[in-house]
Parts: structure tokens; sequence; C-alpha cells
């Protein structure tokens, strides 16, 4: 019982973040901010985090979504600008209506699952290039304005996403 | 101040919708449907994004904006993997372009 | 008439035009791709809606219709995807 309680506590600390951010969710469906309001949220948020640990995930994925809040809050600034300016890039070919679509094949230096996808939802999400299909680390992209033939087809990736996500999974490696 | 706070507000808004208007009519510019999704559905979301941050500046900070907050998060989530999803599907069932590599 | 009802007015017109490009799209993928733009257009209608008549939930409606339009791509992307077999 004791070491069940212990092992309880643990993953409560361990993913404080997650409990934060879901308990503003439901603060935020509530629209209200009262004490029972904020004592239910949190209370809901860690039986959310911990069922989801025990019960609903398969393999072992304990250590890979625990994002931190600052590492996030980064990731989507960057994620805006590069959405932006790639948006913007895009324009000149709407109007003249010429299209060069290519399918490229890449690898990026990642090697946790979750954050290849979020890469590549990254990469779907700008304008301009698609994520067709993922196969471990090798990434098929569907591109307008494609890299020649003799440059580095790793042009077609956001590298300073990418950037911040290795930084990220430094640091992923001590803890796991 | 609050009233230059909803003119840049509406100004925002008003670019949203151009690009929005812009991805409407890259749908029917193009010929086939590889470069529609790259350039039309992309061009929608940028457009869908600017204007919900136009929305979000003109109300400040109250409970509205944490929900309009939500959608905006929801659908960065979901947007790419429908869009995933209906491409892949496309490729799987061989529907090619001639350059590959 | 004020700034938010000429925005929703135009949101509202652009939607019609993905509708046209689910009825004539050649591929059934293209017919998809209207139906996503078609989609996105109601979440920010919805949103608009809830500005204009000054009421917070317009906005869950959104969410919601969010949820249920991401769902319904994804299981037709599948049904296409395996020819038939969800």
């Amino acid at each position: 019982m004791k070491t069940y309680m212990n092992a309880l506590w643990e993953d409560i600390v361990d993913n404080k973040e997650v409990i934060l951010l879901l308990s503003l969710v439901w603060l935020i469906l509530f629209e209200q901010l009262t004490i029972g309001t904020a004592l239910t949220g949190v209370v809901m948020s860690i039986l959310v985090v911990v069922f989801t640990d025990r019960f609903l995930l398969k393999g072992n994925y304990e250590h890979s979504y625990m994002i931190g809040l600052g590492t996030l809050v980064k990731y989507t600034l960057r994620l805006f600008i590069e959405i932006f300016i790639a948006g913007i890039d895009v324009i000149p070919n709407i109007i003249t209506g010429n299209a060069d679509v290519q399918i490229i094949t890449c690898e990026t230096k990642l090697e946790d699952e979750l954050l290849i996808d979020i890469l590549a939802n990254s990469i779907t999400l700008t304008p301009g290039t698609v994520t067709v299909e993922k196969k471990g680390s090798t990434l098929q992209v569907l591109a307008l304005s494609a890299p020649a033939e003799d440059e580095d087809p790793r042009g077609v990736i956001p590298l300073k996403l990418e950037d911040i996500l290795l930084r990220y999974e430094e640091t992923l490696d001590g803890k796991a | 101040m609050t009233q230059a706070l909803e003119w840049i507000a509406n100004i925002v808004i008003v670019i949203g919708l151009i690009f929005m208007a812009l991805g409407v009519f890259g749908v029917f510019r193009f010929r086939d449907y590889y470069s529609r999704i790259l350039v039309t559905a992309k061009v929608d979301t940028v457009g869908f994004i600017t204007v919900m941050f136009g929305l979000i500046i003109r109300h400040g900070f109250d409970f509205f904006t944490g929900k309009i907050v939500l959608v905006l998060a929801l659908y960065i989530i979901t947007n790419p993997i429908a869009t995933h999803a209906i491409t892949r599907s496309a490729h799987l069932s061989g529907y090619r372009i001639k350059k590959e590599r | 008439m004020d700034f938010d009802s000429i925005v929703l007015a135009i949101v509202a017109g652009l939607s019609v035009f993905g509708l046209v490009r689910v009825l004539d799209g050649p591929t059934v993928w293209d017919r998809m791709l209207g139906f996503a733009l078609f989609s996105s257009k109601v979440i920010v209608a919805a949103v608009m809606i809830g500005i204009v008549i000054n009421r917070t939930y317009m906005i869950d409606v959104a969410l919601i219709y969010g949820v249920l339009g991401f769902i319904g791509t994804i299981m037709i992307a599948r049904f296409i995807e395996r020819r038939g077999d969800v």
C-alpha cells in the first residue's frame, strides 16, 4: 500500500506541468473561477494522467509526453513565425498558377517517435510542404518548391523547429 | 487606446480574410490534386490562424479569449492529421505525379 | 451593419465555394479537400455568430464541430485507403 502511494506521488510530481495545463482547460470550459471548480479540475486532471499512464498506454511512453511548458511556448511561437513566412512565400504561386510538385525522401536526426510525429505535423502545417509517409526517421515529403537535384534534400524540413526538438531530446535521454 | 487596439484587430481580421479568399481562389486555379492540397488548404489554415489572432487581440484577457485559444489549439492539432490522412490515402491508392525521388 | 456582420457574411459566402468543390471534384480526394475547407469556414462562422449575438455557448458549438469534422475526415480517408474495409 505504501509503495503504491509513493509511485502515485512520483507520477503526480513528474507530470505536474501536464496537470496544470489540463486544469486550465477545465477552468476555461467552466467559465468561472471558484475554489470548487479549481479543486475538481485538479482532481480530474490527476485522475486523467494517472489512468492514462496505468491503463490506456500499452508501451512505455511515460517520459516522452512530458514536454515542458517553456519548450512548448518557444516551439509554438517559432511555429507561428514559420507558418506566416511560408504562407507569404506561397502567394505568388497561387496568383501565377504554376506548381512544380515533387515527392522528396529525407531523414531527420530525431529518434523519439513522438517528437518525429510532432515534427511531421509541423511540416504539414507550414504551407508548401505536406508529409506523405513516415517510416522510422525517414519522411516522405510532398514539396512545392523543391531543392534541386544536387542540393541537400533536408532543405524542406524547417531546421529551426528541428533544433528545438533536438535540444529537448538530449535532456530526455538522461531521464528515460 | 482601446480604439487603436480595435482598429489593429480589425486590420488583422481583414488580412486573415484575404488569406482565406486566396485559398478558395487557389482551389479553382490548379488542375491536379497534389498542387491543390499543397497550396490551397494550407493557405486556408494561415487565414484561420490570422482571424483567430484578430479576435484574441480585440477581446483582451477573459474567458471568451480562453475559449478561442482552445478552438485554435484543437484546430492546430487536428488539421495536419486530417490533411495527412487524405494525402496518404491518395498516395496509397495510386494517385501519382511524374517526378519522384 | 457593423464590421462583425460583414465578416460573417464574407465567411459564409466563401464556404459556398468549398461546397462547389465538393459537388464538382474530379476525384474523391478533391471532394474531401472541399469538405475540410468547408468545415474550417463553419468553425470561423460559429465563432463570429457567438461574437455578434454576444453569447459564449456558440464557441462550444465550434469546438464540437471541429472534433466531429475531424473524425469524419479520418474515417472516410481510412475507408477509401482500405477499399471498403474500415
